[in-house]
């Protein structure tokens, strides 16, 4: 079985911005990426047509997350083009950071490797940007509550939410047919936010979603490098020549660091060792295969796991037509947060499985995992 | 894949207290959600009947059965679809493009079109809607609705497989959906404005459009919706939610086109329109006799309308004269209910069939999960059940009401339920009054509340043996005296009928719980149902437009369709993939006999010779409303988002950045 350790970078923009990224992303040299169709929140001005109420109304605009994986030496120059290719550092486009992860499978050739390493273009390498540590908090809660949440997240001025689908595994599939009366449909909801605010995001995630009770969610927080970070939380007329936004960013970069806006006192998480001694199991396979790797993991120890749906991508050959596509595009991707002891026994249940055989196409990629916290405590 | 593991979890154990209230919750969510959705239309029509037309309620208690039906029936149906057919759907898109070749994909989409138009055949309603059609007048059309059902249902059969297997084929190469609208749209249009210059075949432009709209039925639609969604998946550009869609509207657009195609090809063994003495002249026995279909029918309906002392110079023989069955047929509940059992399992069993054989033969694949599909087949075919039950007692029953009673907007009537009757009254007691022509009318004086009044005496009333007369008192119109506001009334009678018929429609339910999927919820659900709803109110009123003023169908229909294409140029390909499939899917099984009940209170007030192309008015007006929604959205977005205005124009010089 093939081992790397790779970065992975996903890159969150408007759908809008998609192509851009997409023909980037070939030109960068990758050979396949995966996308997921999610949304990006902002809270808007109050319209004419909602002229009374207490809350300002919120406005949704679809998005598409897109991931890849390239060595760790170019995990910096493939972020700064991404974002320059789609203007990312414009406040209400998008975000992209990259995170260490390890993948273990045959059948993934995430790059072309003549093409990445060839030399940058110049711009790329004079460019000053430097990735900066951000927290991600990846949050799952039950279909539908997360609307409170984002809006929270964003009437406190933490950060701009990132919303996906996806369906929860788990307690549920041991229940026989009574599994139908309880609800899959989860909304997975990405925080990305600077270190010194994520324990007070955390806090504010578990009071207003009820986390610490049973049946309620899940939170747990991945230590990334950003390189540009969504900030447009309000939608609203340009009255000045900069937003408010744009001076942050600024100040950011004049800075250094993000910590100078920190909103509470806490003290600054210590990074480095896993505490938990957690670690983030994802399985990325064709879709429609997942489900008995799944209950294979489920029964070698792992608490439960969230279903989101993948589309691969790679590049399109030139010669066009042809023949029905018949290669499928739709993959699934099943995220567990395990105890690291845990790993090596999924990891052979899922090879038994089938997860790496042909049928299923399969790969395996794994994180660092700060902390988790679900009902049975931090 | 190994199975090994498949059953080797071990499954909880739960306390039956604990599994009953999870049940409860899951069935009180799903019935609530119905609730809400039934409760408009159903207190509109008892309101509207009660309130503005002041009529009694009949069968108060049957129809309040019936209503409870259609809610436990659409929960059951809803959550059918949701475990069942929608993932049956969604798996064979997702599976059939790899493992069947090119050829057994088509054949595949042919036979799914097929089955799908003949399990669920709208031909009934499309009679219902014909019902007035006499076959001198239209042979063609009585052709086509009676003795040539088969071949229409054929037609259209067709029609849907060709629409599925191009719906497929546009996922599958992610083909752009706007040209198969500047494709199809002209040509439909062309092709009814040839169709209506021969008389044979101009009566069959309403019928044919309506087909449209109409057979696509509640299983069909989420399937083929699921279907599409499955094939956009795994190939092409699959991240675009409108990839998937697209297939409802082939699927209303080619039906139309066969019907007419059909027409036009039979229309030179048909007679032209005349009258009945010519229709049923001896020299065109043939002819006639193709239109009824076979010789007994043929006699048959010249004893049903012409005098009998004609039938004997006609035929020689005294025919004997059967009664028809026009009116409504009577059936005692159980044979009811077998009837309609029989619909539920011809709607769903051979969908499911096709679906599971392609499934378990081409794709040679366990499904993941057997018992939820099994149980949900069983939901949907109960759900079918009680719901096509409950509509027929229920909604349908209320809908004819108020159908019936809607000609008091403009006319005045009696009411029976407030009869008196007078005793000691004698003929010495009548005034006579003589009318501008010379003739006299006779008046009795009565007293009532108000005082003394004269009323019209009607001799059949009264008892001179007990000297008493039976006073039925009458009631104006009940928008005044003009016509102009009796007929707003009846418009917006029909405006919010179909408003609230729509909200209920389960299928625009599903398609909308999809699209709320697809684009994580940056398109709502409701949004989309009240939108469409808006749509399908004004076009139903634009409808009945036509019907009371006898406009002309192919302006009407070639406008509303040019302003719908000229809306789709300007709008985004997503946009316009919802905007007309929502078209197709909009006209189920809760406003079709709503439109039915409408269409026969005011059918009989207009005289109008077929009630068609309601339907059709009430499936474009959604396409409009949808594609104006989208223009509404992307104007407050913009609005606020001036910076991102750009977004989608071309990348800015990147050696230009820091």
């Amino acid at each position: 079985m093939k081992r790397m350790d790779v970065s992975r970078i996903v890159c969150i923009a408007d759908v809008r911005l998609t192509e851009r990224l997409e023909a980037e992303a070939d030109r960068i040299g990758l050979r396949e990426t995966w996308s997921t169709r999610g949304k990006q929140v902002a809270l808007k001005a109050r319209s004419v047509w909602q002229p009374f109420g207490r809350r300002l109304p919120m406005a949704e605009s679809p998005s598409d997350i897109i991931r890849f994986y390239v060595p760790r030496q170019h995990e910096r120059a493939a972020m700064i083009r991404l974002a320059a290719a789609a203007d990312l550092y414009l406040p209400g486009r998008g975000s992209v950071y990259a995170e260490d992860v390890a993948l273990i499978g045959d059948g993934v050739q995430p790059w072309d490797e003549e093409k990445l390493c060839a030399d940058q273009p110049s711009w790329v390498v004079e460019n000053r940007m430097e990735p900066a540590p951000y927290d991600m908090i990846y949050c799952i809660v039950q279909r539908g509550r997360g609307g409170e949440l984002a809006r929270t997240m964003l009437e406190m001025g933490l950060c701009v939410p990132i919303v996906s689908f996806g369906e929860g595994m788990g307690m549920r599939d041991r229940l026989g047919l009574l599994r139908i009366t309880i609800p899959q449909e989860k909304e997975i909801l990405l925080f990305v936010v600077p270190p010194g605010d994520s324990d007070f995001v955390m806090d504010v995630a578990v009071r207003k979603a009820n986390l610490h009770e049973p049946g309620n969610g899940f939170l747990c927080r991945v230590p990334v490098r950003a390189l540009a970070v969504n900030s447009r939380m309000h939608l609203d007329r340009r009255k000045h020549v900069a937003t408010m936004e744009q001076v942050i960013s600024t100040l950011d970069q004049l800075r250094g660091s993000t910590d100078w806006r920190r909103m509470s006192a806490a003290a600054r998480h210590h990074r480095g060792a896993e505490p938990e001694g957690l670690v983030r199991f994802t399985l990325i396979c064709e879709e429609g295969t997942s489900s008995a790797h799944v209950r294979a993991a489920l029964d070698a120890g792992a608490g439960g796991a969230t279903l989101s749906l993948l589309s691969r991508r790679v590049p399109a050959p030139h010669e066009g037509g042809g023949e029905v596509a018949m290669a499928s595009r739709a993959r699934e991707c099943c995220d567990l947060v395990i105890p690291r002891a845990l790993k090596e026994r999924i990891e052979e249940a899922v090879t038994r499985t089938g997860l790496f055989a042909e049928s299923s196409g399969g790969f395996i990629e794994t994180g660092i995992v700060y902390d988790a916290i679900t009902a049975a405590g931090r | 894949m190994p199975e090994s593991v498949q059953s080797t979890s071990v499954m909880l154990q739960i306390p039956l207290r604990r599994k009953l209230s999870l049940i409860w919750t899951y069935a009180r969510e799903r019935l609530m959600r119905q609730v809400h959705a039934v409760a408009f239309i159903t207190g509109y029509l008892a309101l509207f009947q009660l309130l503005v037309l002041r009529a009694p309620i009949a069968d108060f208690l049957k129809i309040a059965a019936g209503i409870l039906a259609v809610v436990a029936g659409l929960a059951f149906f809803m959550e059918g679809l949701f475990l069942a057919i929608m993932p049956l759907g969604e798996r064979c898109g997702l599976r059939m493009p790899a493992r069947a070749g090119l050829g057994l994909l088509v054949a595949f989409a042919v036979i799914l079109g097929i089955t799908a138009t003949y399990a669920e055949p709208a031909i009934g309603f499309l009679k219902a809607q014909g019902s007035s059609t006499l076959p001198w007048r239209a042979p063609l059309l009585y052709y086509l609705l009676n003795a040539g059902a088969p071949l229409t249902v054929g037609a259209v059969a067709v029609g849907v497989g060709f629409a599925v297997v191009l719906g497929v084929f546009r996922s599958l190469r992610s083909w752009s959906f706007k040209p198969f609208l500047y494709l199809t749209i002209p040509v439909l249009l062309a092709l009814s404005y040839w169709v209506s210059r021969d008389p044979r075949t101009a009566a069959i432009i309403g019928l044919a459009w309506d087909t449209g709209g109409v057979t696509t039925g509640p299983v069909t639609v989420p399937l083929v919706i699921a279907l599409g969604i499955g094939v956009s998946r795994i190939a092409g550009r699959g991240d675009e939610p409108s990839s998937g869609l697209g297939v409802v509207t082939l699927a209303s657009a080619l039906p139309v086109i066969m019907v007419l195609l059909l027409g036009a090809v039979l229309a030179p063994r048909f007679p032209m329109p005349g009258g009945p003495d010519e229709f049923f002249a001896p020299e065109r026995h043939n002819q006639s006799v193709r239109v009824a279909g076979s010789e007994e029918a043929f006699r048959e309906l010249a004893a049903n309308n012409l005098s009998p002392e004609k039938v004997k110079t006609r035929f020689g023989t005294e025919s004997k004269k059967k009664p028809s069955d026009a009116g409504p047929r009577r059936h005692v509940p159980r044979k009811m209910m077998r009837a309609h059992a029989v619909n539920a399992l011809k709607a769903i069993v051979p969908l499911a069939a096709v679906l599971l054989l392609a499934l378990l033969l081409i794709v040679r694949e366990r499904l993941p999960h057997n018992d939820e599909v099994s149980l949900g087949l069983v939901f949907s075919l109960v759900g079918m059940l009680l719901f096509s039950y409950g509509m027929d007692r229920g909604l349908s029953s209320l809908g004819n009401q108020a159908g019936r009673s809607l000609p008091r907007a403009w006319e005045a009537t009696e009411r029976p339920d407030k009869a008196v009757t007078y005793s000691g009254i004698n003929e010495n007691l009548l005034v006579r009054a003589v009318r501008p022509n010379g003739s006299v009318a006779e008046y009795l004086p009565l007293a009532d509340k108000g005082g003394p009044q004269f009323v019209p005496f009607i001799r059949e009333r009264y008892d001179a043996d007990r000297a008493e007369y039976r006073w039925i008192p009458e009631q104006g119109p009940v928008a005044g005296d003009e016509d102009f506001w009796g007929y707003a009334l009846v418009l917006l009678f029909v405006f919010v009928m179909g408003l609230g018929a729509t909200i209920a429609e389960p299928s625009l339910n599903a398609l909308g719980v999809t699209l709320e999927e697809l684009t994580t919820g940056t398109y709502k659900r409701s949004f989309l149902i009240v939108t469409v709803a808006l749509g399908v109110g004004a076009g139903m009123a634009m409808g009945f437009c036509r019907i009371l003023f006898a406009w002309p169908m192919i302006p009407l229909l070639a406008g509303c369709y040019l302003v719908a294409l000229a809306l789709t140029c300007i709008s985004t390909e997503e946009m316009s993939a919802i905007a007309w499939d929502c078209a197709g899917v909009t006209t189920g099984p809760i406003t079709v006999p709503l439109v039915i009940a409408a269409g026969l209170g005011i059918g009989q007030r207009a005289g109008a010779a077929e009630a068609f192309g309601v339907v059709t008015m009430a499936s474009v007006f959604p396409i409009i409303a949808v594609l104006l929604s989208g223009f509404l959205i992307a104007a407050r977005r913009n609005a606020l988002d001036l910076e991102n205005l750009q977004m989608d124009a071309a990348p800015a010089e990147r050696e230009a950045k820091p």
